[in-house]
């Protein structure tokens, strides 16, 4: 063997010597004593034999050795007096010879003796398995992605192969969202762990861990089907129960004043964690968008869980919609956001979680949008400035306990109090009169649900749980002029108003069987009980200058809905290696009933949901996956509403005032082809969905007014496709990668004075794009997208859009880095408008320097100096082209610190 | 069958003689929680050969929590370095060079080790019984890692798994302190062997001849070209330029002509 020595001899020879020649002067009686000889068997030379030295009785080695081919062997100590050198080897019996070290070098020679007992056979040893990770854990080692560039636990994840983290903080495995972010096993946000993510160091972390298949309820592990994934973060020993934190700052240069400041504050102890979070800015980032995970809390596809998404309808909403526009741009704010969170292990069993946010925001956007409208007869065109204001205040509180009963169920109570304050103010030019448009609500959110899991084999468990919810989102509307003169054939008019009251009452009940089977096999039973009271006042009053209200006939509501749905779901999951299919079922009965002006409208009807869906590996690189599914729902409040309700300034809609059950059927198939490891990877998917019954609009259209209503019409029918191309160019070290997608719908619309109609409508996607992972300094992103919309009734309207971008990344060394991003948005030619093109780059230069811990920042934005945006959309009854004013140019500096 | 491989090795042992016999180890390699590998040992007058299997054996075979196929997780990903030759090690007595095939895009090259040898500080009171065996615990730096083995006195060969060994007796349990740990664990012996060891030395002193350093920098080449690919069709990180540490997930993770380099 290559190691044949003992461990006396591994360090360097001077320091040997110095040793040594130390202990010639101090200790000559310790001086090393070689001991050396011959073991032999039989006359032949034996190999192989372990030559051991021991103190009498001892059984620990002195030091050891082998002995050669030749039988021969060498062993050096300073031990001196009496010892044992023993000679042991398989297939010889054991040799123990008395030695006594003096001065000099020993030889001692051995002869063996053929025997022993030692033949071993097939011992199977049935050791514990030494793996210190569970099952489904990567644990993946901080310092071995550490680049030195990295402040946030976000910039650290960007670094991690196989994490995506996207622009808006999203961290996706794949193509999959991780459900949360804990802190040594501890979750404060839930999906709304950007909050951690974008601000926490990356200092004290010392491990991340990738748990695969993972379930939010602990008792569920192995026995749900999931493919849930989500990260835990582990602390190095030294920054537990430490308070730790970060400061960031920067502000622009010149007027006007761009700032963003934020103060992270953390402390993370066995017993209890800490996490303290303040931040303001008025650069456009949305500091609060991660609460809203927070409102709305609960896993939808999750065992046990019921009443997720059950919230009051909005009346009434003014968010710009930019698709695949960065809405920072048009976003003039002033957020501000304090969050105090923690969580405390009182006992090995109990857990407490608080949370608390306050947020006090400021919005404003201001848009003009040209309306045009050309159906036949009906045309003309409506122009509106709009300038708008948006204050909020948001107070939230939610509160957390989580009782172990013991190792196999689990009590968890989560209790939700916010307080949602919205005002809203619009100034509106509409065909050139003036207006004030007031919005504002301060509406009530309580929700609670308590839940018991019960884990009754390793194989299979019961989830029981029950929720309670109130919510209040009351709206007052009004706007100080009158444009609906037409329509209500009333003069003398100077205000209008609509007061609303909004209110929902939810309780729910579930208990939710899951098994795995024995074959890998899923199995899932569950039975609900939903009780929801939905109540919905609109008063609209038209205030005459004389200070009367009238309120015209069909333009008030006063409903409830109230409904029992009592349902239960069946599921089984057949896994095999290859394939995987899941059939379905969802049954239930609902008791509806309706009350409006008259007397109470009764519904029972059964909702039944057949779904199949399978998965199979067709080759080792090939996946087919395919859905069907056959829906049945029945109509939501907003469908019910007997009278009119305005929606906003010209909008009025109302509902089937009638209940109906809807049905739809829908179907994809999708193929994949490699994965990301590979040169090529494309993946192609079609589909379709047709809604046997669905809403449609009936309008009666007028520059003033729109009133829309709600009808019932049958058979829409909507295919689409997507495929993905990707491929990498060894010569050009990039991937290419090719989008195509389209959709098309077939369905009815109706128009006052124009009758039914059938709509035509497609729209294709079509995107190019390279990405470069060059060795050098330097590297590029780049890319056009193609977007066509049309609508064909009795004309046709076209669109496109073309979006194209070219990104420069540029890293000095590890710790300056800098980037220029270039974007190009075009729209053809429309409302007589010639086509324009929109030209925006930005530019981010960053420093780091570590010894004060420390990076500055100068960033520059929208260069180009661009001051309005110009977005362009059609729909089925008119084309629009709406105009946003953007955040001028500014350059600002700031500066990154963590402590 | 137990009773006849019982009775084959009585007649065995009534001709016994002083000559060296062959010991047989079967290992389980676990490189990473989703991969088990079986390594077959052979020690014969201080030559080791050790044969690691390229096709994963089933974890937990048998056992409760029995791993699930992972069909349905776009997760994993297999990288493809087309056909996979058995890994054996070739370690003879008395020389620190070893050799080792080892393949590569689908060849299978004889890549020469020159092994840098273990010190080991087996300076540990600590026993542990793993199985049968109780075990003392020794330590040795290796090539950027720490190795941590059990062994036990009882069986006095030098012997353990891949390139391991030298201490005063088989290797039971043997792992690297690391975030992510290969372990070596030993699951079956066998002494005195009469099997032949299945490997053809002719065959493998034939095959193209790579030194380890050459080996690794293609081979990371290959590797680094994957991620490259991967990286490629990523979506973009805004203003962040990714590019990613090398970590070696195998128990070589620093070898002697990186020293100095830094990690």
């Amino acid at each position: 063997m290559g190691s044949r020595k003992g461990k006396m001899n591994n360090a360097p020879a001077p320091f040997w010597l110095l040793l040594f020649s130390l202990w010639l002067i101090i200790f000559p009686a310790h001086a090393q004593v070689l001991i050396s000889g011959e073991v032999t068997s039989g006359g032949k030379p034996a190999g192989g034999v372990r030559v051991d030295l021991r103190k009498p009785g001892a059984s620990g080695f002195l030091g050891y050795t082998f002995t050669s081919q030749e039988g021969k062997y060498q062993l050096r100590t300073d031990q001196s007096g009496n010892l044992t050198l023993h000679f042991r080897a398989l297939g010889y019996d054991p040799l123990v010879k008395e030695i006594v070290i003096a001065q000099k070098d020993t030889v001692v020679n051995a002869q063996l003796i053929p025997g022993g007992v030692e033949q071993l056979q097939e011992v199977v040893i049935n050791a514990r398995r030494p793996y210190r990770l569970r099952k489904d854990t990567i644990e993946l080692d901080v310092k071995s992605f550490l680049r030195g560039d990295e402040r946030t636990v976000e910039d650290l994840l960007k670094k991690i192969p196989g994490l995506n983290v996207g622009t808006d903080g999203s961290i996706k495995i794949g193509e999959k969202e991780v459900e949360k972010v804990m802190v040594e096993g501890d979750d404060f946000f839930e999906k709304g762990y950007r909050l951690l993510t974008q601000n926490m160091s990356v200092r004290p972390l010392d491990k991340v861990q990738v748990l695969q298949r993972y379930s939010n309820n602990k008792h569920l592990k192995g026995i749900e089907n999931s493919d849930k994934v989500a990260l835990n973060l582990q602390l190095k020993e030294d920054s537990k129960s430490q308070w730790l934190g970060s400061l960031s700052a920067s502000g622009s240069v010149t007027e006007p004043l761009f700032y963003h400041g934020s103060i992270n504050l953390m402390n993370f102890g066995k017993r209890s964690k800490y996490y303290l979070l303040g931040t303001a800015n008025n650069n456009g980032v949305d500091a609060v968008s991660s609460i809203n995970n927070l409102l709305y809390s609960g896993q939808a596809d999750e065992p046990g869980q019921i009443g997720i998404g059950v919230m009051t309808p909005t009346l009434i909403d003014y968010t710009p919609q930019l698709p695949g526009f960065d809405y920072k741009r048009t976003n003039f704010n002033r957020d501000r956001l304090l969050s105090i969170n923690t969580i405390h292990n009182p006992s090995k069993n109990l857990k407490i979680k608080w949370l608390g946010f306050v947020n006090p925001t400021k919005k404003s956007f201001y848009r003009n949008t040209v309306q045009e409208y050309n159906i036949q007869d009906i045309q003309f065109t409506n122009t509106e400035l709009y300038e708008f204001h948006k204050k909020i205040d948001n107070y939230f509180s939610r509160l957390e306990l989580q009782y172990d009963i013991n190792a196999r169920s689990t009590f968890t109570y989560t209790g939700n109090l916010g307080s949602l304050g919205r005002h809203d103010t619009g100034d509106l030019f509409f065909n050139g009169s003036g207006t004030a448009e007031l919005t504002k609500t301060q509406g009530y959110l309580t929700n609670h649900s308590l839940t018991h899991t019960l884990k009754l084999s390793p194989r299979e468990a019961i989830v029981s749980s029950a929720r309670w919810i109130m919510q209040k989102s009351p709206l007052d509307y009004s706007i100080d002029d009158y444009y609906y003169e037409d329509l209500f054939q009333t003069g003398g008019i100077s205000n209008v108003n609509q007061h609303a009251e909004n209110n929902l009452q939810y309780i729910g009940v579930t208990s939710h069987y899951v098994r795995k089977q024995k074959g890998g096999d899923f199995m899932e039973l569950a039975f609900t009980n939903e009780y929801k009271d939905q109540e919905l006042m609109t008063d609209f009053v038209l205030l005459a200058d004389d200070g009367t209200g009238i309120r015209p006939e069909g333009f008030s509501n006063q409903l409830s809905l109230i409904t029992n749905y009592t349902r239960m779901m069946a599921k089984y999951t057949v896994k095999r290696s290859k394939w995987e299919w899941t059939p379905l079922l969802n049954a239930g009965f609902v008791h509806s009933g309706l009350r409006t002006s008259g007397p109470t409208q009764r519904r029972d009807n059964w909702l039944i949901s057949p779904g199949l869906s399978t998965k199979w590996i067709v080759y080792p690189k090939g996946k087919l996956e395919a859905q069907l599914s056959f829906n049945q729902m029945n109509t939501q409040l907003m469908e019910v509403v007997p009278n009119y309700f305005n929606t906003g300034l010209r909008n009025f809609v109302k509902g089937l005032d009638n209940m109906a059950t809807l049905s739809s059927s829908e179907g994809t198939l999708t193929y994949s082809h490699g994965n990301m490891l590979d040169k090529f990877f494309a993946s192609l998917s079609l589909g379709y969905r047709t809604m046997f019954d669905y809403i449609s609009n009936q309008s009666i259209v007028s520059p003033n007014y729109n009133l829309t209503e709600l009808v019932l019409l049958k058979d829409k029918k909507t295919q689409f496709y997507n495929a993905q191309f990707n491929y990498y160019v060894t010569p050009l070290s990039g991937n290419f990668k090719l989008d195509a997608g389209a959709e098309f719908s077939d369905y009815e619309t109706a128009i006052a004075g124009v009758g039914n109609r059938e709509i035509h409508s497609v729209s294709h996607n079509y995107g190019l794009s390279f990405k470069s992972v060059w060795r050098s300094k330097l590297n590029i992103y780049t890319g056009s997208n193609l977007q066509f919309t049309s609508f064909r009734s009795e004309s046709t309207s076209r669109l496109k859009n073309t979006y194209s971008y070219f990104n420069i990344f540029f890293k000095a060394s590890s710790d300056i880095q800098a980037s220029l991003k270039n974007e190009a948005y075009r729209f053809g030619d429309f409302l007589s408008q010639a086509p324009k093109t929109y030209y925006f780059s930005d530019f981010s230069f960053s420093y780091d320097v570590k010894k004060i811990k420390t990076r500055f920042d100068i960033s520059a934005k929208n260069l180009f100096n661009n001051r309005y945006f110009r977005n362009a959309v059609i729909t089925d009854t008119y084309r629009a082209v709406t105009e946003y004013r953007l955040l001028p140019r500014y350059i600002s500096i700031g500066l990154d610190h963590s402590f | 069958m137990m009773n006849k491989q019982l009775l084959f090795c009585l007649l065995l042992c009534s001709a016994w003689n002083a000559r060296a016999q062959k010991l047989h180890a079967v290992y389980d390699y676990i490189p990473s929680s989703a991969a088990t590998f079986r390594e077959h040992v052979y020690f014969e007058n201080g030559t080791r050969i050790a044969v690691r299997d390229s096709v994963p054996v089933k974890a937990d075979a048998g056992k409760e929590s029995q791993a699930n196929d992972e069909i349905s997780s776009n997760f994993t990903m297999v990288m493809d370095n087309g056909k996979n030759y058995r890994n054996i090690v070739i370690q003879k007595n008395d020389k620190k060079s070893l050799v080792e095939t080892r393949s590569l895009k689908g060849n299978n090259y004889l890549v020469t080790d020159q092994f840098p040898g273990l010190v080991w500080n087996t300076n540990y009171s600590e026993k542990d019984s793993i199985g049968k065996f109780v075990c003392r615990k020794a330590t040795a730096e290796y090539r950027g890692t720490t190795l941590i083995a059990y062994y036990t006195d009882e069986i006095p060969v030098p012997a353990g798994p891949y390139k391991f060994g030298g201490l005063p007796g088989l290797i039971v349990m043997l792992y690297n302190e690391s975030a992510n740990p290969n372990y070596w664990l030993l699951q079956e012996l066998t002494y005195p062997y009469n099997g032949n060891i299945p490997v053809n030395e002719k065959y493998i002193y034939s095959l193209p001849k790579l030194s380890l350093e050459e080996y690794v920098r293609k081979d990371e080449a290959q590797t680094e070209q994957q991620m490259r690919i991967m990286q490629s069709k990523m979506p973009v990180i805004d203003g962040v330029t990714v590019e990613r540490h090398k970590v070696r997930g195998a128990v070589e993770q620093v070898y002697e002509w990186e020293a100095g380099k830094g990690k």
